[in-house]
C-alpha cells in the first residue's frame, strides 16, 4: 500500500474513532435517572400499546386582546398503540364527514377565492401524550439536571431538554420521580414554520398513577396563532375499557341462589303493557351497554347519586311519577349535550364542569325530566341486539337520541315550570346567568355546544332553550364582577380516573375569583394534578406484580 | 445526457421537499393556508415576435437576455398585488426592453409549491439600433403582461422561481407586438 493511501486509511480510521469515541462519551454523560426515565418510558408506550384509550381534543381560539373566543375544535379519537410504536387512531366523530357532497362542493368553491381556515391535525395532537411516540432515546437529546422539587407530594428532578435533531423532536423540561417515570413535561415538538405561523404548538403533558402505572392523563396546549391565541386540553381515558370487557366475557358466573324469591304464585303469563315494557327496557340496555363499552359513557358512581338526588328533588313537588325509577348517567365527552335512553338521563362531562351550582345542573335536569314525563320514548330498533353491533368507533354518532325541536321547547317550558314549584324557585336568577353566559358563545362555539347524539340546549335560533323562559328572572351578566358566577371553565367539577373512567366530584375547595378576568366561563384553562404518594392503591391489589406504586394524581 | 440535469433538478427538489418529514419525529399539529409576501430577482429570456433574414439567407429570431425585480404582496392572500420591473437587451438589432408594471394576481400554495397567475399592467419603454423595423430613439406605451408559473420554497425565507411563462402585449408596430417570456430566478419571503 502506497504511503498516500496508507495516509488516507489513518484517517478514515481517525475519524471514524473520533466519532464514535464521541458517542460513547456522550451515552456515558447521561444521567443515570434518565436513562432510566427512557427505559420506562418506552416500557410504558409497550404497555399502553395493549389498551385502546380515548383521547379527546378541545381546542379554543381566543382574542388576544379580550379573552372572548374565536373558534373552537374538537376530535374524539380512540387509539391503538401498535407494535410500530405508531399511533392508529380512529376518529368517533368526523366532522368532514357530515357534510354533504353539495355543502363540500360549494364550500371548495368559495375557499377558492378566499383563504382557508386554519387546519389542525388531530393525530398530531394525540402524539403529546409521549415526548416522543416512536420510542425515546436519550442519544436525540442533550439533557440537563436543573433541580429537584415536589409535584405535590411526589420528589421529582426537573431537567432541561434540547433536541439534538431539529424538527418535531421534544424541546422544554421533564419532570422525573426518584424511580425514573416521567410524570410531566412541558414544550413543544421543536417549532416549525414561522413565529407568526408556528407548525406546533406548546403543551403541558401530565401522567396519572393509575393501576400501577404513570399514564398519560391531561395535556393543556396554548400557542399564539395569526387568529389569536390557542387554548385547548387533551384529556385521556378508558385504559382499562378492553380489560373489564374481556373479563366479563372470560369471567364463568356463579348465581347465588340462595335468597331468590319464588315469584311462581304471580303467574307465567305477561300483559301487553308488561311486554312493551320490557321491550323497550331492553331497548335501554343495550344502547346504555354499547355507549359503557365504546368508553363514551361511564360507569355508575357517586356523582350519578348526587344527580339522582336532583331528580328527587324535582320529582316530589311536581308529583312526577314514573314506570320505573329516573337515574342520571354521565357521558365523557365535552360538548355540551343531555338527553334520555328510556328512564336515564345522560349528561355530558362538559355540561357538569361548566354548571356554576346546584340549581342550574337542576334545570338542566328539568329539561330532561320534562322529557321523560312526556313520554318515556326509547327507539325500539335497539332491543335488536345486531343494531347496536357496529365498530366502537361509530359508537358516538351511530345513536340518535336527541328530541324534536316542538318537543325541546314543551320542555323547557315544562321545566321551568318545574323548577318554580321545586326548592331551587328562588335560585332561577343563577340559572338565567347560566344560559345568559352561554348564549355569548353562540356561533364561536360551535363543537362546544353542538351534540354528538343529544339535546342541545340551544334552539335553532341561537338562544339556549330555557332562557327564553326564564324573562321573569333576567339579572343583568356582569362578566367584570368576580362575585358573580355565571358558568364555570371546563374541567371544574369533576375529575374522571383515566384507567376506570369513573366520574367523581373534584374534592378541591373551589377559590372564588379575584377579577373578573378570572372566571373564564366555559373556556378551556390549565391543568394541574396535584400528585401524591397512595401507598392504599398498592392494597387494592389492582397492581401489576413487580410494579411498585408511589404516587397518585389528584 | 440532456436528461442529467434535470434529474440533478427534480431529485434535488424532492430532497428539500420531503426533508422536513424525513426528518420529523411527530406530525404537524397546525396548518395555514398563507403565503408571506416575497421579492424575487429573476433572469429573464425573451422572444420576439419577428424575426430576420440575415445576409447568409437564415431566419434569425430576435432573442433578448435580461433579468427581473418583482414584490408581491400577499396580505391578501390567495390575492396578491404584484409591481415589477424587467430590462432585457439583445440582437441582432441591439434592442434595449424594460417594462414597469402593477397589477393583481392569484396565487395558492400546496406545501413547497406555490403556482400563480397574473394580469399586469404598466408602461413599456424600447429603444434599439435600428430605425427600420424598431425605434432608434427611446419609444414609450403602455403594457399588458399575463404570467403564470410555479415557485418552490426551500426555507421559510429562500426558495426560487422554477419557472414563470409571460405574455406581453408592448404597444410597438402598427397593430403592437407580443412578447414570450421564460423566467426563472431566486425569491426572499417576509415574514412578519
Amino acid at each position: 500500500m502506497s504511503l498516500r493511501y496508507r495516509s488516507v486509511a489513518y484517517c478514515v480510521v481517525a475519524l471514524m474513532l473520533t466519532a464514535f469515541g464521541g458517542e460513547w462519551a456522550k451515552a456515558q454523560a447521561v444521567d443515570p435517572l434518565v436513562v432510566k426515565m427512557a427505559a420506562n418510558e418506552n416500557e410504558m408506550l409497550r404497555t399502553i400499546g395493549k389498551y385502546t384509550p380515548l383521547v379527546e381534543t378541545y381546542l379554543q381560539i381566543v382574542k388576544k386582546s379580550d379573552g372572548t373566543p374565536v373558534s373552537d375544535h374538537y376530535w374524539l379519537h380512540r387509539i391503538e398503540l401498535n407494535r410500530a410504536i405508531a399511533i392508529n387512531d380512529t376518529l368517533y366523530n368526523d366532522p368532514g364527514k357530515q357534510q354533504s357532497r353539495f355543502t363540500k362542493a360549494m364550500s371548495l368553491a368559495t375557499l377558492s377565492i378566499r383563504r382557508m381556515p386554519m387546519s389542525f391535525s388531530s393525530s398530531g395532537f394525540v402524539e403529546m401524550l409521549s415526548p416522543d411516540i416512536h420510542g425515546f432515546d436519550p442519544k436525540n437529546y442533550a439533557i440537563e439536571f436543573l433541580h429537584n422539587e415536589f409535584l405535590g407530594g411526589v420528589r421529582v428532578a426537573v431537567y432541561e431538554v434540547t433536541p439534538a435533531k431539529k424538527t418535531g423532536y421534544f424541546r422544554g423540561r421533564f419532570w422525573i420521580d426518584g424511580d425514573g417515570h416521567l410524570v410531566r413535561f412541558i414544550g413543544a415538538f421543536t417549532t416549525g414554520g414561522t413565529d407568526s405561523h408556528p407548525t406546533f404548538t406548546h403543551f403541558d403533558s401530565w401522567r396519572y398513577f393509575v393501576n400501577g402505572m404513570w399514564l398519560p392523563a391531561a395535556t393543556y396546549i396554548e400557542q399564539t396563532v395569526p387568529d389569536g391565541v390557542l387554548h385547548g386540553q387533551i384529556r385521556i381515558w378508558g385504559y382499562g375499557l378492553e380489560e373489564k370487557y374481556h373479563e366479563y366475557s372470560s369471567t364463568s358466573v356463579t348465581v347465588s341462589v340462595d335468597n331468590a324469591v319464588d315469584h311462581s304464585t304471580e303467574g307465567v303469563d305477561v300483559d301487553q303493557m308488561t311486554a312493551m315494557q320490557e321491550w323497550k327496557n331492553l331497548a335501554t340496555d343495550n344502547i346504555i351497554d354499547r355507549m359503557s363499552r365504546s368508553g363514551v359513557l361511564a360507569p355508575k358512581g357517586s356523582f350519578d347519586k348526587i344527580l339522582d338526588q336532583i331528580v328527587v328533588n324535582l320529582s316530589i313537588p311536581n308529583n312526577l311519577t314514573f314506570a320505573e325509577p329516573v337515574h342520571c348517567r354521565i357521558m365523557l365527552t365535552t360538548p355540551i349535550e343531555a338527553t334520555t335512553v328510556g328512564n336515564t338521563i345522560l349528561l355530558s362531562k362538559g355540561l357538569i364542569e361548566t354548571l356554576p351550582n346546584e340549581e342550574s345542573i337542576a334545570s338542566v335536569i328539568a329539561f330532561e325530566l320534562a322529557h321523560l314525563s312526556k313520554k318515556v320514548s326509547v327507539d325500539t330498533q335497539y332491543a335488536f341486539a345486531d343494531s347496536t353491533l357496529f365498530a366502537n368507533k361509530e359508537a358516538n354518532k351511530s345513536f340518535a337520541l336527541g328530541h324534536s325541536v316542538k318537543d325541546d321547547d314543551d320542555a323547557a317550558r315544562a321545566a321551568v315550570e318545574m323548577l318554580k314549584k321545586s326548592m331551587y324557585a328562588d335560585k332561577l336568577d343563577n340559572v338565567s346567568l347560566y344560559y345568559q353566559q352561554m348564549s355569548l358563545g353562540v356561533g364561536k362555539l360551535r363543537e362546544l355546544y353542538h351534540p354528538a347524539m343529544g339535546d342541545s340546549l340551544i334552539s335553532l335560533g341561537g338562544r339556549p332553550w330555557l332562557l327564553a323562559h326564564l324573562e321573569d328572572h333576567s339579572p343583568r351578566l356582569e362578566p367584570d364582577n368576580p362575585r358573580q358566577l355565571a358558568a364555570l371553565p371546563l374541567g371544574s367539577n369533576l375529575v374522571v380516573d383515566p384507567w376506570s373512567s369513573e366520574v367523581r366530584l373534584n374534592d378541591a375547595p373551589r377559590l372564588m375569583p379575584l377579577t373578573g378576568d378570572d372566571k373564564h366561563p366555559f373556556a378551556v384553562v390549565p391543568v394541574y394534578f396535584r400528585l401524591r404518594f397512595t401507598p392504599a392503591s398498592a392494597a387494592d391489589g389492582a397492581n401489576r406484580p413487580g410494579e411498585t406504586p408511589t404516587a397518585q394524581a389528584n | 445526457m440532456k436528461r442529467v440535469p434535470f434529474f440533478c433538478i427534480a431529485i434535488l427538489l424532492l430532497f428539500f421537499g420531503t426533508g422536513e418529514i424525513l426528518s420529523a419525529q411527530a406530525r404537524k399539529q397546525l396548518g395555514y393556508d398563507w403565503q408571506p409576501s416575497q421579492v424575487s430577482a429573476t433572469y429573464q429570456f425573451t422572444l420576439d415576435d419577428y424575426s430576420f433574414q440575415s445576409e447568409s439567407g437564415s431566419v434569425q429570431r430576435t432573442r433578448l437576455n435580461g433579468g427581473g425585480l418583482e414584490y408581491a404582496s400577499r396580505k391578501l392572500y390567495p390575492w396578491e398585488a404584484v409591481v415589477s420591473a424587467q430590462y432585457s437587451g439583445g440582437q441582432p438589432l441591439g434592442q434595449h426592453l424594460l417594462t414597469l408594471e402593477g397589477g393583481a394576481g392569484y396565487c395558492r400554495g400546496y406545501k413547497r409549491w406555490v403556482p400563480f397567475g397574473r394580469v399586469l399592467a404598466g408602461t413599456a419603454r424600447t429603444s434599439s439600433n435600428d430605425d427600420m423595423y424598431l425605434y432608434k430613439g427611446a419609444k414609450w406605451g403602455f403594457a399588458v403582461g399575463t404570467s403564470a408559473g410555479v415557485d418552490f420554497k426551500l426555507t421559510p425565507h429562500f426558495g426560487v422561481r422554477a419557472f414563470q411563462l409571460q405574455n406581453q402585449y408592448l404597444p410597438f408596430g402598427s397593430q403592437g407586438s407580443v412578447y414570450w417570456s421564460f423566467s426563472s430566478g431566486i425569491t426572499y419571503h417576509f415574514h412578519s
